[in-house]
């Protein structure tokens, strides 16, 4: 059986399965777009974001509460 | 008789012509002698346009230099913060993008804040936490204008958004005191020669001088490195939710351009059909 | 099926993320080179003087360039005709004093162009 046709068979072809992954599916796109965009801005933007300079003041002996964003 | 032949009559008439010429013509030169010592819209009256600069939050992916923010805010306290207010910014605001909580509240407590009365009714006063504002150097404008020699020195909260040219105005101006005032330029006492403000003749004078400020970061503290800083940071006050905007943006539109060129080809695919179905007649001979 | 499908985006993402850091090291590497050298330059002038803006060194630079100079050239001769202008012992109650406002702006306006796309990569 091809890639194809199991697709086909677990998802597509009844009604249930169909609506039951249409709706994991977008539980499951959600978070996963989300880390995905996240992660390609922070790269994009190495060393300007808050986390480096928290890094940074980290590094010369500063206490952190643990209530910081 | 009617209207339209008398209003030939009249319009034929040599005299109305030139009447109507003197008057257009003497009209035209009133106004262009005014011209001569007019002036408005000399080039002094708009101000030096500033050019454009490579801040780091420009491009449809990039967030603001955090570093840049604290020194900025650092900037501002020891320079700025002695005459300009930031009314609109609030202590909190600053946790989790240029300070952290323990930092900000230190700053806070520095200030002090009118508390409720206590039972007798009289005033009280306690240090300032996250949620109070940065409070300004003066407590109305009244005094602010009384230091400042008449002056009105304006509130820094949304500045950048508040003049034509917004970063870059703020850092030209800050940058572009010259040594020299251009020749023949005549100032009300009081002020000093800035080609960026509107009028050239602007109350605050320079303030940023190379090591005018020590960083803790050791950054080299010149004019120009003081200056991008502040305005970074006040653009950051002005517009403090860019960063999560961008993010948000290529999120959506990254997401929602997928969905509209996936709904084209759906289109396509469930017309496909009907646009190349033939239909054909074959009448009985 | 949805760990395949979990795989399948971190596939993607290993497609894109990976090379978009690599780009980015290269241009901070690029970026970094050319920080080094206009440090240098920096140190020459700092040599010479105290230490200098950066805004100001890239200024005068500018004003050397052939442009500048004639652009100088013009604000001079504004200059120098005020100033002649002023010696008159009338001057205060001239109808018409001239300033030298717009030439000086013309200068300016082609210093800022010059100077202003290359500021911030002197700058931290």
């Amino acid at each position: 059986m091809s890639f194809q046709s199991v697709i086909y068979n677990t998802f597509f072809k009844r009604n249930a399965t169909y609506v039951t992954a249409v709706l994991f599916g977008a539980f499951a796109f959600q978070p996963s777009y989300d880390t995905f965009i996240t992660r390609f801005i922070e790269n994009n933007n190495k060393g300007k974001l808050w986390s480096d300079v928290k890094a940074k003041l980290g590094a010369s002996g500063e206490d952190e509460d643990e209530d910081d964003e | 008789m009617s209207y339209s032949s008398i209003f030939k009559k009249i319009n034929s008439s040599f005299v109305t012509k030139s009447c109507v010429a003197t008057v257009g013509l003497t009209s035209s030169f009133l106004l262009y002698t005014q011209t001569l010592s007019a002036d408005a819209l000399t080039a002094a009256e708009h101000g030096l346009h500033p050019p454009k600069f490579n801040w780091p939050e420009n491009g449809f992916t990039q967030t603001y230099d955090h570093n840049s923010i604290r020194r900025g805010y650092q900037v501002y306290r020891e320079v700025c913060a002695s005459c300009h207010s930031l009314d609109r910014v609030y202590w909190r605001n600053l946790v989790g993008v240029s300070h952290t909580n323990s930092e900000v509240r230190d700053m806070a407590a520095e200030f002090e804040y009118d508390d409720e009365p206590d039972e007798n009714g009289n005033p009280r006063k306690r240090s300032g936490k996250l949620a109070d504002n940065i409070l300004g150097p003066y407590p109305n404008e009244q005094a602010a204008r009384a230091a400042n020699q008449g002056a009105l020195p304006p509130d820094l909260s949304l500045i950048t958004r508040a003049r034509h040219g917004n970063a870059d105005y703020v850092f030209a101006l800050l940058t572009g005191y010259p040594e020299e005032n251009p020749a023949g330029v005549v100032l009300p006492p009081g002020s000093n020669y800035n080609p960026y403000f509107p009028g050239g003749a602007i109350a605050m004078g320079r303030v940023l001088f190379d090591d005018l400020v020590e960083y803790e970061d050791g950054t080299p503290a010149t004019t120009s490195q003081m200056a991008k800083d502040v305005t970074e940071f006040l653009t950051w006050a002005a517009d403090p939710f860019q960063d999560e905007r961008k993010r948000l943006g290529l999120k959506t539109i990254s997401i929602l351009s997928a969905l509209y060129f996936l709904s084209i080809w759906t289109k396509r695919f469930k017309w496909a059909s009907l646009k190349n179905r033939k239909f054909v007649y074959n009448p009985k001979k | 099926m949805v760990a395949s499908l979990t795989e399948m985006l971190e596939e993607l993402k290993e497609v894109f993320i990976p090379t978009v850091a690599k780009a980015e090291e290269d241009v901070e590497d690029v970026e970094e080179d050319e920080d080094e050298e206009d440090e240098d330059d920096e140190d020459d002038d700092e040599e010479e003087g105290a230490v200098s803006d950066q805004y100001d060194t890239l200024r005068a630079q500018c004003q050397e360039t052939e442009e500048g100079k004639h652009l100088v050239h013009h604000y001079m001769e504004c200059a120098e005709r005020v100033a002649k202008a002023q010696e008159d012992p009338n001057y205060d109650e001239l109808e018409y004093k001239e300033d030298c406002v717009e030439e000086f702006f013309h200068l300016n306006h082609y210093i800022n162009d010059c100077a202003a796309p290359k500021l911030f990569n002197h700058l931290k």
